[in-house]
């Protein structure tokens, strides 16, 4: 019968307060959360051979989304590349898919290199300046060759004006 | 003067009273038992025995009782205060007065002389009187009933002319005990009750209520008024 | 029976108790349901998460997608929503599909999820609410491929939108049971508070019911104990403490008895020689003067105190009397100014130094001798401490319990001290202490007390207003024994 003094019905009164006061201020009913990462991405079967060469477009965010062309003739590095330069197609444009490299007709995109300088090493030659060359395009090479490279592989892209460091395709681009 | 009979059986007492008596001029005799006493009654002829309530062997009220069978002289008992009980057994054994020891030989004097006196004095009016059935002769200090003689004691018989002195007129116990008993207004009033008693077993006819003796609620007794029979 | 205190043992029980009951139930009840709320949710979310991964593991899909190929899967998976229906959307590019027909952007899917998703490619979800406060659950899903045992994401994300009423309702459920079962597990818990208020209050009840009964004279009262708690430890002291009481107070009676006997016992031995020396005092008086003048003296002396002795031991059979209730009251019908007159007589006390104030013919049932034994002891104390003129008032008085006799005995002396006072009636007890004897016995006043007592009266003493002091005697008209 500690509530017989003053200061008992104090401390009484605080424990009641802290007892009771969390599970009354949580509240009741589903509240709101912030994001919250859960479990893998879904894997999909994407038609297109493993091996198949990949360009790689921009979107609208600044993302880099794969464009398969399962059907290419040319599934070496080169012919990625030329796959690439060759631009966005109708069905790329169409879902806003666009490009940061200079457009390149036809033959241009021809002339395009690229050759093992080692095991794990590939040299793109590109027929115009790189120096100026956005970033995100230079992904988009970068990428787009290690598509038919494969993924240990460094690329160093050389223009006309000059050679950039090498550099790997980053997952999760 | 007249002459005592001492029935104590306590020896300084019996010195003591007896002493005092003889000073007074009395002829005392003492006894220390209630037998010793009887057999001296024979002999002595006492005018008056004084007698303890507590006796060894048979006590003071058998010994007034036996006393009584025989002879009408007059009985003062001695008693310590805390016998109440047996003073009115003792009263209505046939003892006239009673004493409470310890006293002064002065009192035990004056009571014995209360006692005695009236007995000797005739009273107011000489003759006989006849109230009912009862015949009082004032000057022979005798009662008879239907011509019976009827032994009463001298406490009674006093009563008794007192009463018929004035008859019908009522006396409170209080003035009974200063007229009759000469004590003092505020002695004890059992007392009178006790002689009336005593007076009524021996002159009323037996049941029924008092006729000559009556008892008057509030106030006393009265002799009378005698009704038609 | 039962009286209720606001401030009461069984209050504060029943308060205490209705805390704890209250304090369990509450945090017991939000922890239960935050945990099962928890539960709740968890499943449903891991459920739709996986839900949605399988479903769009399940799609075949052509890079890059088309508008109709993303139509197609919105539509195949706004199907298959589990646990509840959702709503899917599908980002690729500028590419906006929805299984709904309209809107084609969930206004839901916030920023961030979009943002988590393309930066992390893996699941997410976020618990949201629409502008009506409703719950939804949003889950983001980016599709990835495998590209030289590389996982890459194809750029396409699937959004599903699920609400969650019915986990909504459930947990609303949850909250009202909680609710509902608190209320009666509190009246509940009135009981318990009762019987343990009981189980004090009883205890404490039959104690204090026991202080009283013993109180009032009742030393033989005694508590059951029952338990073992300290409750009958209490009661085991009171019932031992309430022994040794009994038994003290009745050694303190029996040394009074006793005393009391031996007072009377050797009052009574006394008598028997004194009344030897009594009945010789006189002839002591008569003789002294015959011889010498110290002998002379020596016997008056002797004769006097004798006579003294006599007095204090018939007083002491007297009080002795009393106190063994042995005393009797014998009545008789007097007339009170002619017994007054009478007692005065008899003392000589018919002169100038008493005056009396007597009614005529009032008549009294009283004990003659005791009163005459009470008024000579009054009239004779006035007039030895007080100082004549002495005035005798007798009057009547009438009162609901019966007719009264009042007699005053008022002298002219200094009164009596306020010290003194309410001891005058004690046994033995002289005024004046230099003043070692006096003509009494010290018993005077305590045996009229006495006398009066007996008789169903009071005496009072007081000074009067005028100076001298004042007995007043207050008995019943007619007495009965």
């Amino acid at each position: 019968m500690t509530l017989r003094s003053a200061s008992g019905r104090r401390t009484a009164a605080a424990v009641a307060a802290a007892l009771l006061g969390p599970p009354l201020v949580t509240g009741c009913g589903i509240k709101p959360t912030g994001v919250v990462e859960s479990g893998s991405a879904a894997r999909v079967p994407v038609a297109a051979p493993s091996r198949a060469p990949i360009a790689y477009f921009v979107t609208g965010e600044g993302r880099l989304v794969p464009s398969p062309d399962p059907d290419y003739a040319d599934n070496s590095p080169q012919g990625s590349l030329q796959l690439l330069l060759r631009g966005p197609g109708s069905v790329e444009q169409e879902v806003g898919l666009g490009t940061r490299l200079p457009p390149l007709d036809a033959g241009a995109a021809g002339g395009v290199r690229a050759f093992f300088t080692s095991e794990f090493h590939l040299q793109v030659r590109v027929p115009f300046p790189v120096a100026a060359v956005d970033p995100l395009g230079l992904k988009q090479l970068v990428c787009t060759a290690v598509s038919t490279a494969g993924p240990t592989v460094q690329v160093s892209v050389r223009g006309p004006d000059t050679e950039l460091e090498p550099t790997r395709c980053e997952a999760g681009r | 003067m007249p002459r005592v009979l001492l029935i104590e059986d306590d020896p300084s007492i019996r010195e003591g009273v007896g002493l005092g008596l003889r000073r007074r001029g009395h002829e005392v005799r003492a006894a220390d038992t209630g037998e010793a006493g009887l057999a001296l009654m024979a002999g002595f002829h006492p005018d008056l025995v004084l007698l303890d309530l507590m006796l060894p062997g048979i006590n003071g009220v058998q010994v007034c009782r036996r006393i009584r069978e025989t002879s009408e002289v007059p009985i003062i008992m001695l008693t310590a205060r805390g016998d109440d009980f047996d003073i009115v057994v003792g009263l209505e054994a046939g003892a006239d007065d009673y004493i409470v020891k310890p006293a002064r030989t002065e009192i035990i004097e004056a009571r014995i002389k209360a006692v005695l006196r009236r007995l000797s004095d005739p009273g107011g009016r000489p003759g006989v009187e006849q109230h009912g059935e009862l015949t009082v002769d004032r000057a022979g200090l005798t009662v008879a009933k239907n011509g019976e003689r009827v032994p009463l004691a001298p406490s009674e018989i006093k009563l008794l002319l007192h009463l018929t002195a004035s008859p019908e007129q009522v006396f409170s116990r209080q003035q009974l005990l200063e007229y009759v008993w000469e004590h003092s207004y505020h002695a004890d009033a059992r007392l009178v009750d006790a002689c009336v008693r005593r007076l009524r077993n021996k002159i009323e006819d037996p049941g029924g209520s008092p006729r000559y003796i009556q008892t008057v609620r509030g106030f006393g007794y009265r002799f009378g008024p005698l009704g038609p029979r | 029976m039962r009286k209720f205190a606001p401030l009461g043992l069984r209050t504060r029980l029943i308060a205490a108790f209705l805390l704890v009951a209250a304090i369990c139930a509450v945090s017991t009840a939000a922890l239960t349901y935050r945990q099962a709320r928890s539960a709740v949710l968890t499943q449903s979310q891991d459920t739709a998460v996986s839900t949605l991964r399988d479903q769009l593991e399940a799609q075949a899909l052509t890079l890059p997608m088309d508008r109709a190929q993303l139509q197609r899967v919105v539509n195949e998976i706004g199907k298959r929503g589990k646990p509840h229906p959702w709503t899917v959307y599908a980002e690729y590019g500028t590419l906006r599909a929805s299984s709904n027909v309209t809107p084609t952007t969930s206004g839901i899917v916030t920023d961030a999820l979009r943002a988590q998703v393309a930066d992390h490619p893996h699941g997410a979800f976020q618990r949201v609410e629409d502008e009506h406060g409703e719950p939804y659950l949003t889950i983001a899903m980016p599709a990835v491929f495998t590209h030289h045992g590389v996982r890459e994401p194809t750029g396409a994300v699937l959004y599903a939108v699920m609400p969650l009423l019915t986990e909504q309702q459930t947990v609303d459920a949850m909250v009202q049971a909680a609710r509902q079962g608190a209320i009666p597990g509190l009246a509940i818990a009135v009981v318990p508070a009762l019987l343990a208020a009981r189980s004090v209050l009883r205890p404490v009840r039959d104690l204090r019911r026991a202080a009283q009964s013993m109180g009032r004279g009742r030393l033989d009262t005694r508590i059951e104990v029952r338990g073992a708690d300290e409750l009958s430890g209490l009661a085991r002291t009171f019932n031992e403490t309430a022994g040794a009481l009994e038994e003290s107070v009745a050694e303190l009676r029996e040394a009074e008895v006793r005393a009391r006997r031996f007072a009377a016992d050797v009052s009574h031995e006394l008598r028997t020689p004194l009344a030897g020396m009594l009945a010789v005092t006189e002839v002591l008086d008569e003789d002294a003067e015959r011889l010498d003048p110290d002998t002379a003296k020596a016997l008056r002396l002797i004769s006097a105190e004798t006579g003294k002795l006599a007095v204090l031991v018939e007083d002491l059979m007297e009080i002795s009397r009393f106190d063994a209730r042995a005393a009797e009251l014998n009545l008789d019908d007097v007339d009170v100014a002619e017994a007054v007159r009478k007692t005065l007589e008899r003392r000589h006390w018919d002169d100038d130094r008493v005056g009396a104030d007597l009614p005529h013919g009032l008549r009294a049932r009283l004990d003659p001798r005791r009163f005459d034994v009470v008024l000579a002891n009054l009239v004779g104390n006035a007039l030895r401490h007080g100082g004549a003129p002495v005035r005798i008032a007798v009057r009547t008085e009438s009162r609901e319990d019966g007719e009264r006799l009042l007699v005053e005995v008022a002298d002219s002396g200094p009164g009596i001290a306020a010290e003194v006072l309410p001891h005058i009636f004690d046994r033995f007890f002289k005024a004046d202490a230099a003043r070692t004897r006096s003509a009494g016995s010290g018993l005077g006043l305590a045996i009229s007390l006495e006398n009066v007592r007996l008789h169903g009266g009071t005496l009072s003493a007081a000074n009067a207003d005028g100076g001298g002091a004042v007995f007043t005697l207050d008995m019943p008209l007619e007495t009965t024994a």
